[in-house]
């Protein structure tokens, strides 16, 4: 706690008083392939700008399909990729420029969740590994016992008991253990942020919930910033209080969960919703289907397009012609989409001023 | 009534090992029609997996068929040779599989591997009429001609998977055995996916067996839903009858752990874990976990009963046998 307090001064000294926990400014994450003379370019981040704060902690959703940048922006946001261009900062300080005390707080207030629960762990150590491999690194502990009471806190904060789950290989538990143990992973840690790409999309329909329970719980009881990565709206809608659309690199559109899934605004975001399926016999995608392809089916999609242009059922000319910019539909929405020009372009680039503020009464998850 | 293409009885399969025998499969019955959607949902080790290739005669050791029938349009394919169920697989069962990367070999493209699927089931047609079929079965799946010629690499996800489809239908099978064949494709491209698998189907009127445990992707697509619970069917519905009205403990808590878009509320896991298939308790095996569980059901294994749904569930005797 001490820790916090003082990166929270040092960061007031040479900073905007008003640090955000993690903010990403006007990121853009460029992959290049292919020779240097027919070099291609692909945009998975392309300029995004948005914060991730805990006052109030809240859980924001990222979703799209694969190869929408997703999992990149995740990826920068924990350090592991230095943006082409833009800016990640943690408490104002630049993640790419921090001196190693500075990285190490960093390293331990954000925490990642990955989606395998296989890969991360190694199968030769017993699951306890990753628990004291973190407590040493970080010297949570003085003495053998406080460790111990510190990884059993952990496990039973997410609902295993400690007696069924240390001690054991990987391979002994389930799919839904292995992944709750690294929700205890993190929690060991005390993060501030806990980054979650895919952490359900592995486990069985019936443990998902479970997992994204205690998900819930470490942000309602313990005030973690979450950012939930995924592909599954429905359970982004369940979840998370805000959500961000993602399509080849750009926020397609943004705002409160509530409404971006329930009136959906950018033609990709109702492509998403029209394809959840429904557990719903009478309601199926069969009957729903469109009967016309989109009008530019086909085009070549530059970067002075629209990126969605080519899937478009409600395409127009515009949208060949130039790229869209964001544009604010009311006070919690975004959307990029020629569609909406006349709603006016945003004026603040940050992405999370349009989100919704959830009361920060600390039990709501409990409402049905 | 449509002809009855898969008749499945008392069907087992267990793995002997060293542990013991593990009863994967342990006694299932199932009907299938011409032409039918039938949808088997499961936890992983309920059994879903292993019962679609029992149907194949694909179990390794050290799992083996222990017992049971399962007859294809009267004839018995357990009691096959070899060389017999050879040709009875891809020709009147097909299998569409759970990880398209895998099935394809990566080191050759799509034509040749599609050529090997016609050949071994003895095609031996003239290049210009092999090719003719090709380009027929990738317009099938929504697919480009010009796939044929690309490397599995090359393809994404669901063009795979277009391709396992195709290579899945080349032969007109009677009946498609289609194991989580989206699991690994994100919802975009599981519907088109699935809307081609659909397209397909009913083009060859060939009947579909789903394995799954999406309860969403069930009731977008099958008309039947087996719902198996340590190796035995639990519930054996019509998709209507399963949403609006389950009858099994275990069906209704997967229904209801699923996450919707209809207003927010605590998400219900299924407490619990399946039991070991090594020593399943006696009575139901449900029972460990069930909200609704009584005396008896600790020690009496409820029968599969009623007519045409069917339940095994103590709490469901009386309302099927009145």
């Amino acid at each position: 706690m001490t820790a916090t307090a003082e990166m929270t001064n040092a960061s007031t000294a040479n900073d905007a008083p008003s640090a955000s926990l993690l903010e990403l400014r006007n990121v853009t994450q460029i992959f290049s392939s292919g020779p240097i003379w027919n070099r291609e370019h692909n945009y998975a981040v392309n300029d995004v700008s948005f914060t991730l704060d805990n006052n109030p902690a809240l859980i924001t959703a990222v979703a799209g399909e694969s190869g929408s940048g997703k999992t990149t922006l995740g990826r920068i946001m924990l350090g592991f990729q230095r943006p082409t261009s833009g800016q990640v900062l943690y408490m104002g300080n630049d993640v790419n420029r921090m001196n190693s005390g500075e990285r190490k707080q960093y390293r331990r207030q954000v925490q990642a969740i990955f989606q395998d629960p296989f890969s991360v762990y190694n199968p030769f150590y017993k699951v306890d590994h990753i628990f004291t491999v973190a407590i040493a690194r970080f010297n949570l502990a003085s003495s053998r016992d406080e460790a111990r009471h510190l990884i059993e806190e952990a496990i039973s904060g997410v609902g295993l008991r400690p007696s069924e789950t240390l001690g054991r290989y990987p391979h002994q538990l389930s799919g839904g253990q292995r992944q709750r143990v690294m929700v205890a992973r993190s929690l060991l840690l005390k993060p501030q942020v806990i980054i979650a790409d895919e952490p359900v999309s592995m486990v069985d329909a019936s443990l998902r919930a479970t997992i994204l329970e205690t998900i819930r719980t470490l942000n309602h009881e313990l005030g973690i910033a979450i950012l939930y990565i995924t592909h599954d709206l429905t359970t982004a809608y369940q979840v998370a209080d805000n959500i961000l659309i993602m399509y080849r690199g750009h926020v397609v559109e943004a705002g409160d969960v509530e409404h971006v899934i329930n009136d959906p605004q950018h033609p990709y975001t109702r492509l998403l919703v029209q394809s959840i399926p429904m557990p719903d016999p009478n309601r199926r995608w069969i009957d729903m289907r469109g009967a016309n392809d989109p009008p530019f089916t086909g085009i070549d999609v530059t970067q002075t397009m629209c990126p969605f242009v080519n899937r478009c059922p409600d395409a127009i000319e515009t949208c060949v012609q130039d790229v869209p910019s964001a544009y604010a539909l009311d006070q919690t929405r975004i959307a990029k989409c020629f569609l909406h020009e006349h709603a006016g372009a945003v004026s603040d680039q940050n992405i999370a001023s349009f989100f919704n503020i959830r009361d920060s009464s600390p039990s709501q998850n409990g409402a049905s | 009534m449509p002809d009855t293409v898969l008749s499945i009885r008392d069907l087992r399969v267990y793995f002997n090992i060293r542990a013991g025998t593990v009863r994967a499969v342990d006694g299932v019955d199932l009907d299938i029609a011409e032409g039918e959607k039938l949808g088997l949902v499961g936890e992983s080790g309920s059994g879903k997996t292993t019962t679609a290739l029992a149907i194949m005669r694909m179990i390794k050791p050290p799992g083996e068929i222990a017992g049971g029938t399962v007859k294809l349009d009267g004839r018995d394919l357990i009691s096959l040779s070899e060389p017999e169920m050879r040709s009875v697989r891809g020709n009147d069962v097909a299998m569409v599989p759970q990880a398209a990367m895998n099935a394809l070999n990566p080191v050759r493209r799509i034509r040749s591997q599609m050529l090997d699927g016609l050949r071994d089931h003895g095609i031996n047609e003239s290049r210009e009429r092999s090719q003719e079929r090709l380009n027929t079965l990738m317009a099938q799946v929504g697919l480009n001609s010009s796939v044929l010629n690309l490397f599995p690499h090359e393809l994404s996800g669901g063009m795979k998977q277009r391709v396992t489809i195709a290579m899945a239908i080349s032969h007109k099978p009677r009946l498609i055995l289609a194991d989580e064949p989206t699991s690994a494709l994100d919802v975009v491209v599981q519907r088109q996916v699935m809307e081609t698998l659909e397209d397909v189907r009913s083009e060859i009127g060939a009947a579909v067996i789903l394995v799954g445990h999406d309860m969403g992707l069930m009731a977008q697509f099958a008309d039947r839903i087996g719902v198996m619970y340590a190796g035995k069917l639990v519930e054996l519905a019509t998709v209507q009858q399963i949403f609006a009205n389950p009858r099994h403990p275990y069906t209704r808590l997967l229904i209801s752990s699923l996450p919707d878009t209809a207003g927010k509320r605590r998400l219900q896991g299924i407490p619990g874990l399946p039991p070991s298939l090594l020593a399943v308790p006696p009575g139901c095996p449900f029972m460990p976990r069930c909200p609704e569980a009584m005396d008896i059901c600790g020690e009496e294994v409820p029968q599969l009963v009623g007519d045409p749904d069917l339940v095994s569930c103590h709490l469901h005797t009386e309302a099927v046998a009145a």
